[in-house]
């Protein structure tokens, strides 16, 4: 009976810092309507604003008004942004508004580690808290017991703040409806700042809390994003009591998996969540959301048509040069050529699920790295040759989108969003966890092109064929029934079932076919390179492959690509400076307030100028 | 002859709100008929449940001899059941006849081919059932920039292109102009005629209601109150109270 108390224990203590973090992102998602991705980075600052504050106050008061300034702080910060990007894009479709808190966790990830550097912080003891008590024979730590009170004081203090005082009315009503708070004559903007502002005090809040814990550290807010989301699709967006209810949940599952099945805690995690969603598809206390406008801008756009004769004439001699530059470029223009096919493979095979399907996937680097990964397991553990791994690349990815699509496609919008995310995150730690499997942390190395393919030119024109060739069948598609399906189930999705098309089975498709040709850039990927690595499957690859989609223009048959050829040209070049992703976060952040129709949008907005 | 639609005893709540209670009507092959009632009255959840977009509490719907209760939307479709929105329904990113055509490749079956150009496939049936709703001259147009009677005309060529042997329509002729909505509902019954569809209709319009249905059936908080010809229907004491309260000039039902 102890060891389980004091197991739950740990789980409620946990839950704390879990707790006040999707708390703050549900409460700013039911007002702005805006799924703040930069949440685990405003988490990250709380830990370490408060790590200094703690170096600095002294004694038990100081440990304390630490916290209580780094959630101020982390809330002042969050209101800065608010004011000055997100206010920006609250008209802008989801997609603009995600990529722009991509842009912010960039940023901050640069920053902290110039101000604070590479190296993990550990948390200063809480004064007077730094012993255990005995429990039933068993040793609790006494801040775990000081967490266990603090969290429920902290829900409480929300709850009252809510229901009991005007601001609580207005973010309750705009919660409901957020025209007619408006029209009521409400300020919304200062509506909109308080929430965002209140939502970040409460993940710095978090951060600074668990510091005694588990310190501080440059991965902490990805770690933090997976659980959050998990948290609050178990619990139910927008629901408080479902964000606690959750958070104890997920943590008592958590600590439970560390004791009874180390290897796969996060895989636990994920069977509970699957469950919960299987069953209730809003989550336990959640309300169905209502998917917003996905991947749109201004007014639809117009009709596409096949290419004219002309534009494809010009698009065959453009390949026939490109197909021959191993005749004239250099040889590190061959490979950086082909490592941006590759890319824009990866690139047009989102582009196709966001722009024809509308479907916005967090996790788009799951089939890529799946792809990746099926092809160096199956050339170290099964001696395939390589035309053999190519072929079943994309295929083993197919089937891991079939298989996440099959949960995912459950719910829509926002909460598609982050399964897909959660999905990705799962691979990850399961290829991470995989020891001499999967190689773990030191990847598969070694895995190199058959004999006739391994001249880097031989390669190069290998490639370019199957990425060119997955580019236009992917472009194909869209111009073929199954496009017209899917965008007619994007547009309009009940029109779409009133006409007999199967909405969900018809995106579960799309989902898949993308998921393959995901999966057939990350062969080529691995031998190209030789070797993988976990962080194929990173979400900061999934990120990677949404800017470019979002930098090259959704609404755009080309977007895709484009965006996939500028970035990766861009990326080897930015890559080269110390803080890159400050670099990157200030160009996204740009694009998102400046030209939020892409490369290719604005391209021919401008076109059509010169042309009037 | 067997009803083509039978439904037995149907019924939704939402909480104590009961929104369709204990509907049982049939429809026979080739009847036009009307469903009318006060705002709230349940028609547009009792059409959400003929086509399985939401789930009955209780009851059950046949349809040709056969149970529909619980199939997905695209399934009932198969069947051969269509129908048009009270919101008018059509994809924004295409253009008029391309709406069309994706709606034949959709009653088809083929919408998962990645093969064939789909702009080529179902051109001349599509530009037929344009002629028949009066659209044939904007085929090509955006269908995002078209009036809003024309939007309505359009969605009705996309439910024809499903060849349902009954349509349901939710308020077809709202927000049009009164010509408009005869000129929509002589087509609409023309084709009746012709094919033997089956027509069942919503109508806040009572012009068009007694101009074009053969019977009327009257909904009241989730309860069928009056079925019968327009006449009965006019006449019906319970009616007019729920339309016009008790005590007003009989006749005034007539001009409504």
């Amino acid at each position: 009976m102890g060891p389980i108390l004091a197991q739950i224990l740990t789980g409620l203590a946990n839950a704390g810092a879990l707790f006040m973090v999707a708390s703050g992102l549900s409460l700013i998602f039911g007002v702005t309507r805006i799924v703040n991705f930069a949440h685990g980075s405003f988490y990250m600052l709380g830990a370490y604003i408060g790590w200094t504050l703690m170096q600095v106050l002294p004694g038990s008061f100081g440990f304390w008004s630490a916290i209580l300034l780094a959630g101020i702080a982390v809330g002042a910060i969050g209101a800065f942004v608010e004011i000055v990007i997100l206010r920006r894009v609250y008209a802008a479709p989801e997609l603009f508004q995600l990529v722009a808190t991509f842009g912010v966790i960039l940023i901050v990830q640069d920053l902290a580690l110039m101000i604070w550097g590479p190296q993990d912080l550990l948390g200063p003891r809480a004064p007077g808290l730094r012993g255990v008590v005995r429990i039933l024979g068993e040793p609790v730590p006494k801040y775990d017991l000081a967490l266990i009170a603090i969290t429920p004081l902290v829900a409480l203090a929300l709850w009252a703040l809510i229901t009991r005082t005007r601001f609580g009315i207005l973010v309750r009503a705009a919660t409901q409806d957020r025209e007619m708070v408006g029209a009521l004559g409400v300020n919304q903007r200062w509506l909109f700042t308080g929430t965002f502002a209140l939502g970040c005090a409460l993940a710095g809040l978090g951060g600074a809390l668990q510091l005694p814990k588990g310190g501080a550290d440059l991965l902490m807010d990805f770690t933090i994003l997976t659980s959050v989301f998990v948290v609050v699709v178990v619990g139910g967006m927008g629901s408080l009591p479902g964000a606690y209810l959750a958070s104890v949940l997920i943590s008592v599952v958590g600590v439970f998996g560390v004791t009874f099945l180390p290897q796969s805690t996060l895989a636990l995690t994920f069977v509970v969540m699957v469950a919960v969603l299987m069953w209730r598809p809003f989550g336990l206390l959640g309300r169905e959301e209502v998917a917003g406008e996905m991947g749109q801008v201004g007014p639809p756009e117009d009709p596409i048509r096949p290419a004219g004769w002309p534009v494809r004439v010009g698009v065959a001699l453009a390949l026939v040069v490109l197909a021959a530059l191993p005749l004239y470029g250099s040889g590190f223009a061959v490979i950086l050529a082909t490592d941006i096919l590759i890319f824009c493979l990866f690139a047009a095979s989102l582009h196709f699920l966001l722009g024809q399907a509308g479907l916005v996937s967090f996790g788009h680097a799951a089939f890529y790295g799946g792809g990746a990964y099926a092809a160096a397991l199956l050339v170290r553990h099964a001696g395939a040759p390589m035309e053999l791994a190519l072929l079943l690349a994309p295929l083993s990815a197919g089937l891991l989108a079939l298989g996440i699509g099959f949960v995912a496609l459950r719910a829509s919008g926002v909460y598609f969003a982050m399964l897909t995310l959660a999905f990705a995150q799962l691979l990850w730690s399961l290829v991470w966890q995989g020891g001499a499997f999967t190689g773990g942390s030191d990847g598969l190395v070694g895995i190199w092109p058959a004999r006739w393919a391994d001249p880097n030119a031989i390669f190069y024109l290998l490639t370019f064929a199957l990425c060119v060739g997955g580019i236009l069948m992917l472009r194909h598609a869209a111009h073929a029934p199954f496009g017209y399906a899917l965008r007619a189930a994007r547009d309009n999705a009940p029109r779409a079932a009133a006409s007999g098309l199967d909405v969900r089975r018809l995106q579960w498709a799309a989902f898949t076919f993308a998921g393959a040709m995901a999966g057939l850039a990350g062969g080529l990927f691995v031998f190209a390179k030789g070797s993988v690595f976990p962080n194929e499957l990173e979400i900061a690859r999934s990120f990677d492959a949404l800017i470019v989609v979002f930098l090259g223009g959704v609404k755009t048959l080309s977007g895709g690509w484009v965006g996939g050829a500028v970035f990766e040209a861009g990326v080897d070049w930015l890559t080269r400076f110390e803080y890159w992703r400050l670099t990157l976060g200030l160009v996204v952040l740009f694009i998102v307030t400046i030209a939020p129709q892409g490369i290719v949008g604005t391209a021919r907005a401008f076109w059509a100028r010169v042309q009037r | 002859m067997s009803a083509l639609l039978d439904v037995r005893d149907l019924s939704r709540h939402y909480g104590a709100l009961r929104a369709v209670d204990g509907v049982s009507f049939e429809l026979a092959a080739g009847d036009v008929r009307a469903l009318i009632g006060p705002n709230g009255a349940g028609k547009s959840t009792l059409f959400k449940m003929l086509m399985g977009e939401t789930r009955p509490n209780s009851g059950e719907v046949y349809f040709g001899g056969a149970r529909i209760t619980g199939l997905r939307p695209a399934r009932i479709v198969r069947r051969g059941i269509g129908r048009t929105f009270q919101i008018t329904g059509t994809w924004a990113s295409m253009s008029v006849a391309e709406n069309v055509q994706t709606a034949c490749l959709a009653h088809d079956g083929r919408t998962l081919s990645i093969l064939p150009y789909a702009r080529h496939l179902h051109r001349e049936r599509a530009e037929a059932l344009l002629d028949t709703v009066g659209l044939a001259d904007q085929a090509d147009r955006p269908a995002a920039v078209l009036a809003y009677g024309d939007l309505k005309r359009l969605e009705l060529a996309i439910a024809l292109a499903g060849e349902p042997r009954l349509l349901l329509m939710d308020e077809p002729t709202a927000g049009m102009a009164a010509t408009e909505r005869t000129d929509l509902m002589e087509t609409v019954t023309r084709i009746a005629r012709e094919t033997g569809m089956t027509i069942l209709f919503t109508e806040h319009d009572m012009d068009v209601v007694f101009a074009h249905a053969e019977r009327v059936m009257v909904l009241d908080r989730g309860a069928l109150i009056a079925e019968g010809t327009p006449e009965e229907v006019r006449a019906d004491a319970r009616v007019r109270e729920v339309y016009l309260g008790v005590g007003l000039d009989p006749e005034a039902l007539a001009d409504a």
